[in-house]
């Protein structure tokens, strides 16, 4: 029988509590499509970001899962670390659903069998190539998308770049010579269009790429 | 496909830089909101659910004292009408008991009880009941 974790409670009743979830929420949804990106779909099982925040902080209050204050003083960094967990085993009942056959008719009439998947033979089977494969045209699709949505910006474009770099807002501000505080009001139009990239999209966008090629 | 493996790797550090950027924990709660916003999340309704799920795991004192009375108060309430529905049985069988006594002439001394009905406790009433079952036994007996 697990014991109910009153110090998390009595943080999360605190004055910093409300500010926690959010951000613990808000991290769930950053993860999620995060992963979307990269399978193409949003949290299997009727789960959702918030769901999920839900669970794991439920846990936690009821000691289901440990936090050790030791260990992680920061509850915040201790829960994120938790949603990550969660949605990450959601996501990974994905990956074995969403590998095709690896032997296929294509569309221009071809036959791909496992001889098309050499490279790496020796870590990878030719169903985690072709998965993997599926998985590097999904992300650079969704790469695409954002790249158009900031196109014509010239401030957006460059933070665009710096991305490529660092995730620092002080770093991007000296690689792009913007001024930091103006890196932090892009951060939140770069959130914006970030939400409307959603895995489903990405999805889609790739279908249609491959139609019409 | 070196060229495929070198961009795959790119995409990926960008989205992972990306996704990390968008995390900013120095933000107020009401800059939260609205990046949440932007997202389409509802952060009241999400607040609301984050509030129940402390109620419901991590009461306060006065959440556990409030749930306790209301517990009680319940209990009362199931238990209220079942002794009502007693008290009133108890009264309709000292009526028919009287009735039916009266009605074989017996000199009917419960009467000035029975005329304090409504002010009589529960267990007043239960022994009435006995002391007219016992006085309607010995006149049966006597029969």
């Amino acid at each position: 029988m697990s014991e109910p974790n009153s110090r998390a409670g009595e943080i999360l009743r605190g004055q910093d509590g409300e500010r926690i979830y959010l951000l613990l929420l808000e991290y769930a949804h950053n993860v999620s499509r995060r992963y979307g990106w990269t399978v193409g779909r949003t949290l299997p099982q009727g789960a959702s970001p918030a769901s999920v925040t839900n669970e794991v902080i439920t846990k936690v209050l009821e000691g289901e899962r440990n936090w050790d204050e030791q260990k992680e003083p920061s509850l915040l960094n201790a829960l994120r670390g938790m949603v990550k967990s969660e949605i990450n085993h959601l996501f990974s009942s994905y990956e074995v659903t969403h590998v095709e056959s690896v032997s296929k008719e294509l569309a221009d009439g071809s036959e791909r069998t496992a001889d098309d998947f050499p490279a790496n033979a020796n870590v990878m089977n030719p169903e985690q190539l072709l998965l993997d494969h599926e998985q590097a045209k999904l992300e650079t699709t969704a790469l695409d998308m954002i790249l158009k949505e900031v196109e014509g910006d010239p401030e957006l474009e460059a933070v665009f770049l710096a991305l490529y770099e660092t995730d620092k807002p002080k770093e991007i501000s000296d690689l792009t010579g913007i001024p930091v505080e103006r890196v932090y009001s892009l951060r939140r139009d770069l959130n914006r269009i970030a939400a409307k990239i959603t895995p489903e999209r990405v999805a889609r966008v790739l279908r249609e790429k491959r139609k019409r090629s | 496909m070196k060229d495929e493996e070198q961009r795959r790797k790119e995409a990926a550090e960008f989205l992972d830089n990306l996704s990390s950027f968008l995390m900013d924990d120095g933000r107020s709660v009401d800059q939260i909101k609205e990046d949440l916003q932007a997202q389409g999340v509802d952060s009241e309704a999400s607040l609301t659910a984050f509030r129940q799920i402390l109620s419901a795991h991590a009461p306060t004192w006065q959440e556990r004292a409030k749930r306790a009375r209301t517990r009680a108060e319940q209990i009362v309430k199931e238990h209220v009408p079942e002794s009502r529905e007693t008290r009133e049985g108890i009264k309709q069988r000292i009526k028919d008991l009287i009735d039916s006594m009266k009605g074989e002439g017996a000199p009917i001394t419960a009467g000035a009880f029975f005329m304090k009905f409504q002010e009589a406790k529960d267990e007043d009433l239960k022994s009435l009941l006995e002391d007219l079952e016992i006085q309607r036994d010995l006149m049966k007996r006597k029969e």
